[in-house]
């Protein structure tokens, strides 16, 4: 009886334990993913939650943070540099976004098909991909030189009036988004590439025995098809653009007159140049809730379709 | 290439890997490739021949001079291009005459200012800083520079009488010295003689002289400016734009802070007229706001205000094609009787360390001491020396061509205006004025526009701290 009565507690204790420890429980795949959460959580979590933390203080990096609650964010309100940059970034992820989406994806569809010398193309599209920003950026300000560049040249040998791209407003904006655009687009093109290879052939024969036209083919068949590359090409590139920094860096220094003033160069301009640490956190973070919000609307927008 | 792959193809036909149909394909793919490849070389290399000499490329100079030296000292300056390369030659004069000190000298510091608060942060600042006079209350306010005792100067030779003394009254913050400084750059006219002289024009004298100038000799047709505001199509403008601004400002008797540095002083009738004569001139000479280095370099630029440092390039044929024609002037004035021109200097400052070597420390003002007195030197790479013995040097050279034009900047200095040094916000307070300034010359708002937004943000930034 004495040893009955002593068993049953430890059976229900080791029984209780089971959806903590047991083959299914919680903690199982703990120790699997643990070297990647400690990094996630080291170098992405802490700086994320750190960064919201500096956002409420007032601080230059060279004397003691002090907390000044929400003056930061409520400074944006009536910060007209601020209000710039918001206007120029959503100009520019306007402008850029859509070419950088559209064009790689009729240079993915043309290149798919049977034409000739595909494989030249594929790789001449991807290479500017090997090039770093800088490198671009610098190619791209001798191109569009208003003087000696190439882009006036044969905009002249057309008949077309010549532009002073990075001099005047919004040219400057729509000169980075040039740039970006023939930077990015081999890389949005590859992905769908990869894409459209995942359509089955026998969608497009049956359709063509029922006698539907090309562009009825690549509405109703490749785009629902390659719904979810859509998507992601779409979701990354426009959070690229809202992030744009390197190129307006190199190539306008934000001008002129703060015409390609985005929020990223915003940021810069504001922690490392001016050292208000507490203001660029504060306008990181509004750039966050920004990027999250155009991407749950994409979400919404491309969802399966029951 | 196209020669192998066509060799390939014709194996690969003649093994029977490869139709006759499919080679065809390939050769007309080749064959139109290269020819579209040769038509871009072609047009690109015809292009070429009507582009003017590249720029020279302004790279970071590193040298590590007397390995073997005891004391180390780390010398950091913000100058590139040809004055960095001037510097750097001094920098190995000074270990030749002083091998009891190395000196590790990093010169043409992209984001000088970021990178050097981030060394001070981190604890890795250098011993010797030099930077320009308005940089003091930035840094000082933030403790990222150390104050100079009057006992440290005196130690080190260095007296305020052997300098001039308008520029040592601008080393100071709150009362603190914090800088020595080595020379003095202000404006001057740049003129194309050859341009000039095809309209039988003189060198403008007054404001009204440069219109008359810049009317006669713009050619849009030609890309010809008769006058170019560079700044305006400088990226750069946050550090440049003030060298143009304050000129006009001071010579329309405008101001740019109030007396106690507590609000903007620029929006008046005087800040007004002094933008609207900018802009007037931007109409006049540059209606396209065309880039400035190379039209100004290749001849097609008749004036354009600069400082001293542009002297070495613009009279060197290999990098100025109309280097010949180039000459320099005093500046321009609104009004002889009262005149004004922008000024700067280099400064040596000493940054904070976090060990305060005494060593180190008496070797910087050594190294301060005899950088400032063999400072003709580095008046050839277009400076003029702000210690009195070596400026004279430079107005008794009678052989050396880059003193030769440098001598036409040294009487300027009677009415040269500086930057204040007090202001510790002075450099984001620049970047905003700048930046409208900027889009009234661009014609993107209207003067009476810039100088509200500007004020606006100033006084915010005032504010704010």
């Amino acid at each position: 009886m004495s040893t009955a009565t002593v068993a049953q507690p430890v059976r229900t204790r080791r029984k209780s334990l089971t959806w903590l420890t047991g083959e299914q429980g919680i903690l199982r795949p703990i120790p699997f993913v643990a070297p990647f959460l400690i990094l996630f959580g080291y170098f992405l979590l802490y700086p994320i939650g750190y960064g919201f933390y500096v956002s409420l203080t007032k601080w230059n990096l060279l004397t003691p943070p002090q907390y000044v609650g929400l003056a930061n964010y409520r400074r944006l309100l009536d910060d007209t540099l601020f209000q710039k940059s918001v206007h120029n970034t959503l100009f520019f992820v306007a402008v850029n976004a859509p070419l950088a989406i559209i064009v790689p994806l009729i240079l993915a569809v043309l290149i798919d098909s049977p034409v000739i010398g595909r494989t030249f193309f594929r790789s001449a599209f991807t290479t500017p991909l090997m090039m770093s920003v800088t490198t671009v950026s610098l190619l791209w300000v001798w191109f569009l030189n208003p003087v000696f560049g190439l882009v006036n040249h044969y905009l002249d040998l057309v008949g077309l009036p010549q532009q002073h791209w990075l001099t005047q407003s919004p040219w400057s904006l729509v000169a980075v988004a040039i740039a970006t655009v023939w930077w990015t687009t081999g890389f949005n093109m590859v992905l769908f590439l990869a894409g459209l290879q995942e359509v089955p052939e026998d969608l497009y024969d049956a359709a063509k025995v029922d006698g539907a036209s090309s562009w009825s083919l690549f509405w109703n068949i490749t785009l629902p098809s390659i719904r979810a590359t859509l998507l992601f090409v779409s979701a990354t590139t426009i959070i690229a653009s809202f992030r744009v920094f390197g190129q307006i860096y190199v190539m306008t220094g934000g001008g002129p007159a703060d015409a390609s003033r985005t929020i990223g160069y915003h940021i810069y301009q504001t922690g490392f140049q001016n050292f208000r640490m507490g203001g660029a956190s504060a306008v990181a973070w509004v750039l966050f809730l920004f990027v999250s919000v155009f991407t749950l609307i994409q979400f919404w927008l491309l969802r399966e379709q029951d | 290439m196209p020669a192998k792959y066509l060799q390939g193809a014709l194996e690969a036909v003649r093994v029977g890997q490869m139709s006759r149909r499919d080679f065809i394909k390939r050769a007309t793919a080749a064959g139109v490739s290269a020819g579209a490849a040769y038509g871009m070389l072609r047009t690109g290399s015809v292009y070429a021949q009507d582009t003017p000499t590249p720029a020279p490329t302004q790279t970071p100079i590193a040298i590590s001079s007397n390995q073997s030296a005891k004391v180390r000292i780390q010398y950091w300056t913000i100058l590139s291009g040809p004055d960095g390369d001037e510097m750097s030659a001094l920098v190995q004069k000074f270990s030749g005459e002083n091998p009891d000190i190395g000196v590790d000298s990093l010169q043409g510091l992209l984001d000088f200012v970021p990178k050097l608060q981030a060394a001070a942060i981190s604890g890795t600042a250098p011993d010797i800083a030099l930077l320009r006079n308005h940089y003091i209350g930035p840094f000082a306010s933030k403790g990222v520079l150390s104050p100079i005792t009057a006992d440290e100067l005196t130690s080190a030779g260095i007296k305020a009488e052997d300098w001039d003394p308008t520029v040592w009254g601008f080393t100071s913050y709150e009362n603190q010295q914090y800088t020595v400084p080595l020379d003095i750059h202000c404006l001057a006219l740049f003129y194309n003689k050859k341009l000039l002289g095809a309209k039988n024009l003189q060198v403008p004298k007054t404001y009204d002289d440069l219109k008359a100038v810049a009317q006669a000799t713009t050619d849009r047709s030609k890309q010809v400016c008769g006058y170019q505001n560079w700044i305006a199509t400088n990226p750069n403008v946050a550090d440049n734009f003030g060298w143009l601004w304050w000129t006009y400002q001071a010579q329309f008797g405008g101001q740019f802070l109030t007396e106690d540095g507590s609000k903007a002083a620029f929006n008046t009738p005087e800040g007004v007229a002094a933008l609207q004569a900018m802009v007037d001139m931007e109409t006049i000479g540059n209606p396209d706001h065309l880039p400035y280095f190379d039209l100004q370099r290749n001849g097609q630029v008749a004036t354009w205000p600069d400082g001293p440092s542009i002297i070495t390039p613009m009279t060197d044929p290999k990098q100025a094609p109309a280097a010949p024609d180039i000459a320099v002037a005093p500046i321009f004035q609104k009004d002889p009787n009262n005149p004004a021109v922008w000024a700067q200097s280099h400064q040596f400052s000493l940054p904070k360390q976090s060990d305060n070597s005494s060593d180190r420390r008496a070797a910087s003002f050594k190294f301060i001491e005899w950088m400032t007195a063999h400072s003709v030197d580095w008046a050839k790479a277009g400076q003029i020396p702000a210690r009195n013995s070596a400026r004279e040097e430079v107005l008794s050279n009678t052989d050396n061509p880059v003193l030769q034009e440098v001598k036409v900047f040294v009487p300027e200095l009677a009415y040269a205006k500086f930057w204040p040094t007090n202001v510790p916000t002075m450099l984001e307070l620049q970047s905003r004025l700048g930046s409208h300034v900027v889009g009234a010359i661009l014609g993107q708002e209207s003067v009476q526009d810039a100088l509200k937004s500007a004020e606006q943000e100033v006084n915010d930034v005032i504010a704010n701290g």
